[in-house]
């Protein structure tokens, strides 16, 4: 082979890890050293992050996606790919990254009372100087003195809110701080009566408690710490007495608090900081090798309690909402929550990190914003992809055909070919919606050889059980590939990687202790608007609401981007852990998806039922009781008189999912776990490396950063770019 | 092309995070953003008087490490007097509280220094800490003493990978490993490992011998000195 051939690089999946991985490997800083083919199944990229336009060309989700302030790799690789892209602003509506994200600074949780019912903390998250992916000018922000600086700064900033709340009424809305806002309170806006100085008085103490605790017991912590290590022995009782002393602190403050329900949220994020941050030098941390890994096998929550946090705090909606974010229950089982502390940690102090906002909403379907534009970078540059190929095999060469001291490899990629393109053409995946390149929640069977039949017969190419195939392809070392980045998700290693798993331990213990969940999410599209649902607020994202949904995300913003007769008033999304069925379905199992797609139908129309009026009071009768009505069907327009009160058959009308394939499986990271991960820079087999938010990648949880920063180890490990330094935060405690 | 023709991936530098603290205080790199002013005067003064010295970038790194927080402690600092809250100026309670978090501010960083200094060793410098950061860098930049290296004698029958973190001047101290543990307790730990003199006479040699069965994986342990237990560094190895 000549130095001047293209090296070639299978990528298989077509999710954030792949997709980052090829759009590293074929930067024009390569100058084409890099030939990618990707495979993909079915029609469309994206993998979890994957959405399609349905009926009414509305978007159709795996589930409820933000991007947080800190997926500074993730935003550097999209403010990146919009760059090259170079839309013509003209011609098409989202044609730079700012047109793509916005921000989505309301974010709420929900906090349950024993009668079930729930109160609402509202939060405003002022905007942080820059934006994600900007160039980092700080000297070195993940520094464990740029975290106490930081932590300063949130105290005050939480201090000062309580303070604005306790004394200035309806001010605080238009106030550039961070606020926590509860129910509506009955005497704002009146400040001038003696009886509301009183209750600011009051409250004024009372923030004053909080402050004074605040600062007791970070003072008693790091006397501890350096009492500690100068004498471990005879300090002892001295440190007893400061534990005694910094728990009667809190246990006085609660107390003073029961019967404010912000400040009382307050205090308990005030509690959840000191106690992160003392938890890190009395577990030393700052020095151990092995950085918050060294407490991966705790439970964020039992870490926290070791260290000092009260009951209270470690029961309150703020930390259910941290598990509720990641889906962190074991088997989707909501009575046993799982999430290993030092993954917990990085990514708590890491949000601490956010630049311009504390979270960032997408203008269309993710895969309208993310993968639409990565796909039309990414065949300029001349990536090939092949659509329609499901790998049933990654072929290890014959370990007794090794030379001495050779490392095993990858010999062959073998696939089931889904559909051939008609004409040996290739397949254009995008549809125009609004003068914007989008995916479609069907694949067009008019470009594939015998469409129709594939389309009568209902191929369903996306669903693991569905096996159909027309072709089968096998593709070698040597001859068709050089590289191999494995992208897709965990829950598919065990089927296609068998002779990892027989060969190697590692690869044994990754599949058995990096555990996976099903996930739920479903969508409602409704005629009335959220303030006529009776929900004031701004757009919010919220969570530790109502299970089996407790995250909600307000998606109004959408209306204008999908296509129907007459616009809904209201879109909002749902989504959560799906419990795991009893008996693990089977590759036979063909009804198993359809019976767990069931399964989340009747859950969200039993949430809508019960719980939703606790959210929308004017979406639910007497109570409870949901307005079916209101749901919007997109064949009937709006102000079609002919619905009645509806029943619950006009759901059917919705969008739900059912996430069960097995690359769609939502990874954990529960205690003890990511000590078994594969990074991707390992080279025990020479020519493969593995890409996805499952692998070690440094943040080590389920998100589009994980993937992302997984996806850039893989193309450093094939291509030594980027250098490892250039990953944002790969290099953390 | 046949497969004898494969090609092969490079070995890798590493196959994991740096998640050690000192490496939170390295050099920004410059692709991977612009270097503030403030700081690149930082790094030449620090280069001119560091060089290639051990000792003195021991010394640097310290004194990067607490002049950074009491400047990251005044930019917040300053940050109470700059910010428009429009509250702050009319009412009294919450200028105390200010009051209250500075004075709160200005004790954590005496407490968070004296806990950095159990960290890095004795040759941080304690309180007052900034204008004095300077004058005693350079002073203990200039003693140039050479410290002797510690060579690594391995026994394995299996790739690994040596990590060896020892603070300056433990080269002649009589150390010993408390043997080195992976994060699951059932693997049992690596302790046959040894500092024996150097064959020339001239510092330590490390001597780490795996035994046959051990399971693949990351140790890591300490190194401390034998006569006061004090600890002198770290040590990693990964399994393969």
């Amino acid at each position: 082979m000549s130095e001047q051939m293209p090296i070639r690089v299978a990528v298989i999946g077509g999710g954030c890890a792949s997709i980052a991985a090829t759009f590293e490997l074929t930067r024009p800083e390569h100058q084409g050293k890099y030939q990618v083919t990707v495979y993909q199944v079915g029609w469309r990229l994206g993998g979890k992050g994957a959405s399609g336009r349905g009926p009414a060309d509305r978007i159709e989700e795996h589930g409820f996606h933000v991007w947080f302030g800190f997926y500074e790799n993730a935003f550097r690789l999209m403010r990146e790919c919009y760059a090259e892209l170079n839309r013509d602003p003209s011609k098409c509506p989202i044609a730079d990254w700012r047109d793509a994200f916005f921000p989505a600074p309301f974010l709420g949780v929900a906090n349950d009372s024993p009668d079930g019912s729930y109160s609402k903390l509202l939060a405003y998250v002022p905007p942080a100087d820059g934006l994600p992916g900007d160039p980092i000018t700080d000297y070195q922000p993940f520094s464990v003195a740029s975290y106490f600086s930081r932590t300063a700064v949130l105290l005050r900033t939480l201090l000062l809110t309580a303070q604005s709340r306790g004394g200035a009424g309806d001010e605080r809305k238009d106030r550039p701080g961070g606020s926590f806002e509860a129910e509506p309170n009955p005497g704002a806006g009146s400040a001038a009566r003696p009886q509301d100085l009183a209750e600011q008085i009051t409250r004024l103490m009372k923030y004053g408690l909080v402050a004074s605790t605040a600062g007791l017991i970070q003072g008693l912590g790091l006397l501890q710490a350096a009492f500690t290590r100068s004498s471990p022995y005879a300090g002892e009782t001295v440190v007893r007495l400061m534990e005694a002393m910094a728990l009667s602190a809190r246990r006085q403050l609660e107390l003073a608090l029961s019967d404010d329900a912000d400040l009382s949220m307050l205090w308990q994020t005030v509690d959840l900081v000191i106690t992160s941050m003392l938890g890190m030098i009395r577990f030393g941390l700052l020095t151990d090798p092995r950085g918050f890994d060294a407490i991966n096998d705790y439970d964020f929550r039992e870490w926290m309690k070791i260290n000092g946090a009260s009951e209270r705090t470690l029961k309150s909606s703020l930390v259910r909402g941290l598990y509720d974010l990641v889906f962190a229950y074991e088997d989707g089982d909501y009575d046993r929550p799982r999430h290993a502390a030092g993954v917990a940690l990085r990514g708590t102090l890491r949000s601490l990190f956010v630049r311009g906002s504390v979270a960032w909403k997408m203008r269309s379907g993710m895969g309208d914003i993310v993968f639409a534009p990565f796909y039309e970078v990414l065949k300029k540059r001349g990536v090939t992809f092949e659509f329609f190929h499901r790998l049933r095999n990654v072929k290890l060469a014959d370990a007794t055909a090794l030379a001495p001291g050779e490392r095993p490899y990858v010999a062959a990629l073998e696939f089931d070919v889904q559909a051939k393109i008609k004409d040996g053409k290739e397949y254009q995946p995008l549809i125009d919606v609004g003068r914007v390149p989008c995916w479609p929640s069907k694949p067009d069977f008019s470009q594939l050889g015998g469409g129709d039949r594939l389309e009568r017969g209902k191929w369903q190419f996306e669903s693991h059980w569905d096996r159909r195939k027309v072709a089968s392809k096998s593709i070698r070392v040597g001859d068709d590939f050089d590289f191999v980045v494995l992208g897709i998700g965990l829950g598919a290693i065990p089927e296609v990687c068998g002779d990892f798993i027989q060969r190697d331990q590692r690869w044994r213990d990754m599949v058995a202790h990096v555990k996976t969940i099903e996930s739920q999410a479903f969508q409602v599209w409704m005629r009335e608007d959220m303030e006529a649902l009776g929900w004031p607020h701004p757009p919010i994202s919220f969570s530790a609401f109502a299970r089996p949904f407790e995250t909600w995300g307000d998606m109004r913003h959408l209306i204008d981007q999908e296509r129907w007769k007459d616009n809904p008033g209201a879109i909002a999304y749902f989504c959560s852990a799906l419990t795991s069925a009893e008996e693990p379905a089977g590759y036979s199992d063909l009804s198993y998806p359809r019976r767990r797609h069931e399964q989340v139908r009747r859950n969200a129309i039993d949430f809508l039922d019960n719980h939703i009026g606790q959210l929308w009071p004017n979406a639910v009768r007497h109570g409870r009781g949901f307005r079916w009505e209101l749901l919007m069907d997109p064949s009937e327009k709006r102000s079609n008189k002919n619905v009645g009160t509806g029943d619950e058959s006009r759901f059917d009308s919705q969008f739900w999912t059912a996430n069960v394939n097995p690359s769609d499986r939502y990874v954990l990271s529960v205690p003890g776990s990511p000590k078994y991960r594969i990074s991707p820079l390992d080279n025990t087999y020479d020519n493969l490396t593995i890409a996805g938010d499952w692998t070690s990648c440094g943040l080590d949880s389920g998100c589009v950063e994980s993937a992302v920063i997984s996806g850039r180890l893989a193309a450093h490990a094939i291509s030594s770019a980027p250098r490892l330094e250039e990953i944002v935060g790969y290099d953390h405690p | 092309m046949s497969e004898r023709e494969r090609m092969h991936r490079k070995d890798p530098a590493r196959t994991a995070p740096l998640r050690s603290f000192s490496n939170l205080y390295r050099r920004p790199d410059a692709a991977n953003g612009r270097v503030t002013r403030e700081d690149r005067a930082t790094y030449e003064q620090a280069d001119s008087v560091a060089g290639g010295d051990p000792l003195a970038q021991g010394v640097e790194l310290a004194y990067r490490v607490i002049g950074r927080y009491v400047s990251e402690g005044r930019r917040t600092a300053e940050q109470f007097n700059a910010e428009p809250y429009s509250l702050l100026s009319s009412t009294d309670g919450v200028q105390q509280l200010l009051d209250m978090m500075m004075r709160l501010q200005s004790e954590m960083v005496p407490l968070w220094v004296d806990t950095m200094r159990s960290m890095l060793g004795a040759d941080a410098p304690q309180a007052p800490y900034a204008a004095g950061l300077r004058a005693r860098a350079s002073t203990n930049g200039a003693a140039k003493e050479r410290s002797a290296a510690v060579s690594i004698e391995l026994i394995s029958s299996r790739p690994v990978r040596v990590s060896l973190d020892l603070r300056e001047h433990s080269e002649t101290l009589p150390l010993v490993s408390l043997g080195l543990r992976a994060v699951d307790p059932d693997i049992p730990a690596l302790t046959d490992i040894t500092f024996v003199p150097a064959d020339n006479g001239d510092g330590r040699r490390l001597r780490i011998c795996i035994p046959d069965g051990q399971p693949s994986g990351v140790y890591s342990g300490v190194i401390v000195n034998r006569n006061t237990g004090e600890t002198r560094g770290t040590l990693g190895v990964r399994l393969d």
